[in-house]
């Protein structure tokens, strides 16, 4: 990976990100499946990993920009309605 | 064929005793505990070509030490997907692959050493065997839930434990193995009695029957730290075998038997079973900390809970692992080179061996204690003590330089110990903890999912490890080569200083050799190179403390109505 980690702080930054990353790809699938997305809740947490792991491949500082617009994407697209999951 | 492995097949019959279950669990978890054991293979993957030392085209440690972090990814990624499959398909059939995946990477593993194609090395113990990790750790760890709804913080610390305690049993097959089919390279003989010349490369080699030969050399600071003993001089590179790629093909029929035999021990119990006896104990008790209630697994991502122990989890584990990954590395360089009489190549591998003990007794300890403090005061301890403890290195680092006595040792000894009991009791405590917070139904989907939390602390840690060693070591470097003569620098390596980026790259100059040429008194800077990781480490746990002390019980918006 190309990350230029040249102090703790960088590499304390890198970690919070990835922290919140991985934190919202899940609540984006956690959102997708409890709004029975269909394919959108599984392609576009997918996209959202695909993409966000290219931009962290290429240098964190740009998957910055990605992670605000893939949550911009899914509000945008995800379904009204919320299902009741009953046992 | 395949129905044999289903959950309907394998549901227990009346007086089933439950405590059967623990020998299988703990078979499983100490095969794929082995992981662990990884910083076993390091010194020898990193001398798969010079086979006594590292030689120039030799992987480096920061490469091999990115397979454990592979391993550890997928490990997190395939529990995940696994924990709704685990509900449907039962524990053995989760068992039976996770035998294949794990005994099969070891195999590809092994075919990616021998033929020094370090991608296959990843896809076969990293990816593949990941998957093997992260499969065989839920199926138990759910399946003991179920079985001991009276007692969760014990019924997953068993299990949990079996994963702390397989390094300990793998150290004992691991290094006998390297050492049965390791052979060492040809020894050609003294430094003073060949003629050594420096390539452009920055390669030492020297000339036989008219073909310059690559060697490398074997000073007096790097006896300790070869595998099997010999002699200060001069090898030729290309010759010998260093022996880990048949240890990984033996290893990899041993434990796909085992894990075999003990996932066809796996029963579940009968729907509303429960010990006899024993009734669930009202919400009202530990502060309402005990739900009655059952959240759904993909609701259970959208509440703020779940996140708070993502990071519980996730810093608890980065903190650890990034030590694991290189704990026998750290021990030789911190007191390795100011305590050498003690601190040998034995004793390194005996402190991997107390890590996995230590490891081990923590998840059962802790677990079981979890049930009696409760879950989030236990947590509360681990992140108190753990950054004291983090804090207190660098000054014990400090320390041992300047006064090089075994108090210290002791000291960094005991300091790591109770670090890797915490580490493993965080690992053992949470399963118990989510059901107590999202209720028992799809508990073993939701620590799946939770997982991924121990993925990205399989990046964290090494990132951080690695990173801020580099940096740590090329100052280091920098400062000794400032303060040695050039002359005495051109009589040690054949070339001048100013060539110094060359044969630093081709790992000829090394902190060790700068200080074998050092002028009197300085102080050697290896027992420093993790003091900015510690305190590091130490942050981010505060982090994980206050995710852990603003935990309160799930929303009843998020409750499963039926």
């Amino acid at each position: 990976m190309n990350l230029a980690l040249a102090s703790s702080m960088d590499v304390f930054i890198f970690i919070i990100f990835c922290s919140f990353y991985v934190c919202s790809v899940l609540w984006i699938y956690g959102d997708a499946a409890t709004r029975n997305a269909g394919w959108k809740g599984v392609v576009l947490p997918l996209a959202f990993v695909i993409v966000g792991t290219l931009a962290l491949i290429n240098g964190q500082y740009l998957a910055l920009l990605i992670w605000p617009l893939g949550y911009a994407v899914w509000f945008f697209k995800r379904p009204d309605e919320v299902n009741h999951l009953e046992s | 064929m395949v129905s044999v492995l289903l959950k309907d097949r394998i549901v227990a019959a009346p007086g089933f005793n439950r405590w059967l279950i623990v020998p299988a669990a703990l078979g499983i978890h100490l095969c794929i505990g082995s992981v662990y054991a990884w910083s076993l293979f390091n010194p020898s993957l990193v001398k798969r070509i010079g086979i006594v030392t590292s030689s120039a085209d030799d992987w480096s440690l920061k490469s091999v030490v990115w397979v454990f972090t592979v391993a550890i990814v997928f490990l997190g990624l395939s529990a995940a997907v696994a924990g709704k499959w685990l509900e449907k398909v039962g524990p053995r059939m989760v068992g039976v692959v996770s035998a294949c995946c794990w005994g099969g990477g070891f195999i590809i593993g092994g075919f990616g050493i021998i033929s020094g194609q370090l991608w296959l090395l990843y896809l076969g113990y990293g990816v593949i065997g990941g998957c093997g990790l992260g499969l065989g750790y839920v199926s138990p760890v759910s399946t003991l839930i179920r079985w001991f709804p009276d007692r969760r913080g014990m019924a997953t610390g068993m299990a949990i434990m079996g994963f702390g305690g397989g390094a300990m049993i793998a150290k004992f097959m691991i290094e006998p193995l390297i050492r049965l089919f390791h052979v060492p390279s040809e020894f050609l003989g003294p430094v003073e009695s060949l003629t050594l010349l420096t390539d452009e490369s920055g390669r030492r080699v020297v000339e036989l029957a008219g073909v310059m030969r690559e060697v490398v050399i074997v000073g007096s600071n790097d006896i300790s730290n070869m595998i099997m003993a010999g002699s200060e001089g001069v090898y030729l590179v290309g010759t010998g075998t260093v022996g880990v790629a048949q240890a990984f093909f033996s290893l990899g029929i041993i434990y796909f038997v085992i894990m075999m035999c003990a996932a066809f021990a796996y029963r579940v119990p009968a729907e509303g079973w429960k010990p006899a006896g024993w009734e669930p104990p009202p919400e009202s008790s530990q502060q309402g900390m005990i739900t009655q209630h059952h959240v759904h697994i993909d609701e259970a991502l959208k509440t703020p809970q779940f996140y708070q122990l993502w990071v519980v989890l996730c810093f608890n584990v980065t903190a650890g692992i990034g030590v694991l990954a290189v704990a026998k590395t750290m021990m030789k360089e911190i007191f390795g080179t100011t305590l050498p009489d003690i601190v040998d190549f034995g004793f390194a591998s005996t402190y991997v061996l107390m890590i996995s003990l230590f490891n081990m007794l923590g998840r059962f300890f802790w677990a079981s204690a979890s049930d009696y403090l409760g879950r989030r005061n236990t947590y509360w301890i681990f992140f108190t003590l753990g950054i004291l403890l983090y804090c207190s290195i660098p000054y014990t680092a400090q320390q041992v330089s300047i006064n090089p006595t075994m108090v210290w040792l002791v000291y960094f000894y005991a300091a790591t110990m109770i670090i890797f009991t915490m580490y493993g009791g965080g690992f053992a405590t949470i399963p118990a903890y989510l059901a107590d917070i999202f209720g028992t139904r799809y508990v073993g989907g939701i620590h799946g999912r939770l997982l991924t939390a121990w993925s990205s602390a399989g990046v964290f840690g090494p990132v951080a490890i690695t990173s801020l060693r580099e940096i740590s070591v090329t100052n280091a470097i920098n400062d000794l080569m400032s303060k040695i003569e050039p002359a005495a620098f051109q009589a040690k390596f054949g070339a001048s200083i100013n060539n110094a980026e060359q044969l630093i790259a081709a790992k000829t100059v090394t902190i060790t050799k700068l200080m074998e040429i050092a002028p009197p008194g300085t102080i050697d800077p290896t027992s420093g190179l993790y003091n900015t990781t510690m305190y590091l480490m130490a942050v981010i746990l505060f982090i994980a403390l206050i995710a852990n002390a603003t935990m309160r019980p799930v929303n009843s918006k998020h409750h499963m109505k039926n």
